[in-house]
């Protein structure tokens, strides 16, 4: 298999955060990967060092056996830049021509394949337009759009869903399903849920380390210690993940007065892990705490049955 | 190495005139600009070239002139073109900065730049937007010498024949006594985050550096010299006696091919957030 991108000792920090250390990882063309690492973890850090962004601090990279600062990776790398938005005086359709003229096309090839990558992302209809006047949804998919001109090799997607209300990043995931043949993708979230469907490899950045496991569903097997249900001191524990966009005063005290709660856990940010006892009727602590969100007239992003897999990942890697 | 490759630079300047000729805004700014310059052509421009060739105190006036420093600019065949040569290096300098202050700072702030940096290299993105806004000020300079001419043909028509060659050698002039300042807008924009900021430190660099020669020679004895690096200062000296003194072009060339460099190298070292 050809190797597309190899990193070999690569380290960066900013100031004194080391964000990767002493990186080396080497993927072969071929299925998907997922790059999964919480906020701030450097997975925007890493992608900005492949695409030639940034320069590491040390270590070589090397897309598809070329050094980044040659140039030589140009037509067979591109990327969807999290936060890098079009230019607002030009329409989306003359900037990609223009995008895909760079990639050596002569205007009708550049044409062509601009019509060709807003059919696949469901943006036809909005070729004269402007970007601004897109929703955020929408944006993705034209940054999506942008990353698919001239055919690349290796498609790296910097958070693809963020920000993204659960239906949107549904479509976002089935277009990364529908392209998912057309190139290598890398996708980087830390919602492993959301990738698992789309990514049968997947790497961890965590503590500036890079490790890559090429089975995604190694790492949630039924048996693991850390699944929804488990028994401890000979009674029921479950656990449930909650999930809020924004942050809630009082609710960690609140949740903990609930009768069943045994702990609750930040996990990541208005992310939480609780452990509760099961009662005598199915539901009864979901129903409980949907009561205690309905009376404080809150509201959540999501109920996850169990850890998230990131979570369980995390915690399979402390244990190790 | 991936070779140079001018084609990406030649479309990534295009794309520039697009953004002038097509744009919405563009169209403004090309609007504004040749109003307010046929209103100068139609009152300043005309009244002098009224005084100093056609009224009762021409001569008068001319003599004046002429104790003042003007007296070359005052031979040249077409009054027209004399004036308006004045009036130019008095109002371009600034039209140009403002014109040229964003090449790619809001791209860059935008994060529009990376889209580009997939596709090409820094340099070839630099050149092509600066070569996009040198060659379209370029034709902004050439109207206006043509306008000019038609003004001058207007009121006496067989000036056209001396005013092509003074207008020839005005339109080479302007333009590149001009491009400098289009290399030094590059040039901020690597460091700077938006046009408006682009100005203003354009506008304090030609306040610090004389002040800083001055107090350099009067308090240290030492002859910096940074006002070299500032283009458009020394002007008057570049009148010929018959027309603007093309050998007077080597300054500016080298301040445009030094901006340029700086701007390449810097953009090449800088990360891009």
């Amino acid at each position: 298999m050809e190797s597309i991108i190899s990193l070999q000792n690569v380290s960066k920090s900013f100031g004194k955060h080391q964000v990767l250390d002493n990186v080396s990882v080497e993927i072969v063309a071929g299925e998907p990967v997922a790059l999964v690492g919480a906020n701030g973890a450097g997975k925007t850090t890493l992608f900005s060092i492949l695409c030639g962004f940034l320069k590491a601090d040390s270590g070589q990279v090397k897309i598809f056996g070329e050094v980044v600062s040659g140039y030589q990776h140009l037509a067979k790398l591109s990327a969807l830049i999290q936060d890098a938005e079009f230019d607002p005086d030009f329409s989306i359709s003359s900037q990609l021509k223009l995008y895909a003229q760079l990639h050596n096309m002569s205007a009708k090839q550049a044409q062509h394949d601009v019509d060709r990558v807003l059919e696949l992302t469901g943006l036809s209809g909005y070729a004269r337009q402007k970007s601004q006047i897109l929703s955020h949804g929408m944006k993705k998919r034209l940054a999506i759009a942008q990353s698919l001109l001239g055919s690349p090799q290796v498609i790296l997607l910097d958070e693809p869903t963020a920000g993204l209300d659960p239906d949107y990043a549904r479509q976002i995931s089935n277009i990364l399903l529908d392209i998912k043949d057309l190139a290598t993708l890398v996708i980087s979230s830390h919602q492993l849920e959301q990738l698992q469907r789309i990514c049968p490899r997947v790497a961890f950045l965590r503590d500036g380390k890079l490790s890559l496991s090429e089975h995604f569903n190694s790492i949630n097997k039924p048996e693991s210690p850390n699944s929804a249900r488990s028994i401890a001191n000979g009674i029921d524990v479950l656990t449930l993940t909650l999930r809020c966009s924004d942050q809630l005063p009082g609710l960690v005290d609140k949740i903990k007065a609930l009768p069943a709660v045994r702990t609750i856990v930040a996990t990541q940010r208005h992310e939480f892990k609780i452990q509760y006892h099961a009662g005598d009727q199915p539901y009864q602590f979901e129903h409980s705490l949907l009561k205690l969100f309905s009376e404080n007239h809150w509201h959540y992003d999501q109920f996850i049955n169990g850890e998230t897999l990131e979570n369980q990942w995390f915690s399979q890697s402390n244990d190790q | 190495m991936k070779a140079y490759d001018f084609k990406k630079v030649l479309q990534i300047c295009l794309h520039e005139w697009q953004r002038v000729f097509v744009t919405g805004s563009g169209r403004l700014t090309l609007l504004t600009f040749f109003g307010v310059w046929v209103l100068i052509f139609h009152y300043p421009v005309r009244t002098a070239v009224e005084l100093i060739s056609v009224s009762g105190d021409a001569g008068i006036i001319r003599s004046m002139l002429g104790d003042i420093g003007f007296r070359q600019l005052l031979q040249w065949p077409v009054a027209e073109l004399s004036v308006f040569w004045f009036a130019a290096m008095l109002l371009l300098p600034l039209t140009c900065i403002s014109l040229c202050c964003d090449q790619f700072a809001s791209d860059r702030q935008r994060g529009t730049v990376k889209f580009y940096l997939l596709r090409c290299r820094r340099s070839e993105f630099l050149i092509g937007r600066f070569l996009g806004y040198a060659s379209f000020f370029t034709l902004l300079m050439l109207s206006l010498v043509i306008i000019t001419l038609v003004y001058a043909w207007v009121r006496e028509p067989s000036s056209l024949s001396s005013g092509i060659r003074q207008g020839s050698d005005t339109f080479i002039f302007l333009t590149i006594w001009m491009v400098p300042f289009i290399a030094l807008a590059n040039f901020l924009n690597v460091l700077l985050p938006s046009g408006k900021k682009v100005i203003l430190v354009t506008i304090l660099l030609y306040l610090l550096l004389p002040t800083l020669d001055y107090l350099a020679a009067s308090k240290l004895q030492i002859n910096l010299q940074t006002t070299l690096a500032l283009p458009g200062l020394g002007v008057f000296s570049t009148m010929g006696d018959t027309g603007p003194s093309l050998d007077q072009l080597t300054r500016p060339l080298l301040q445009t091919v030094s901006y340029l460099f700086l701007s390449s190298l810097i953009f090449k070292l800088r990360s891009l957030g």
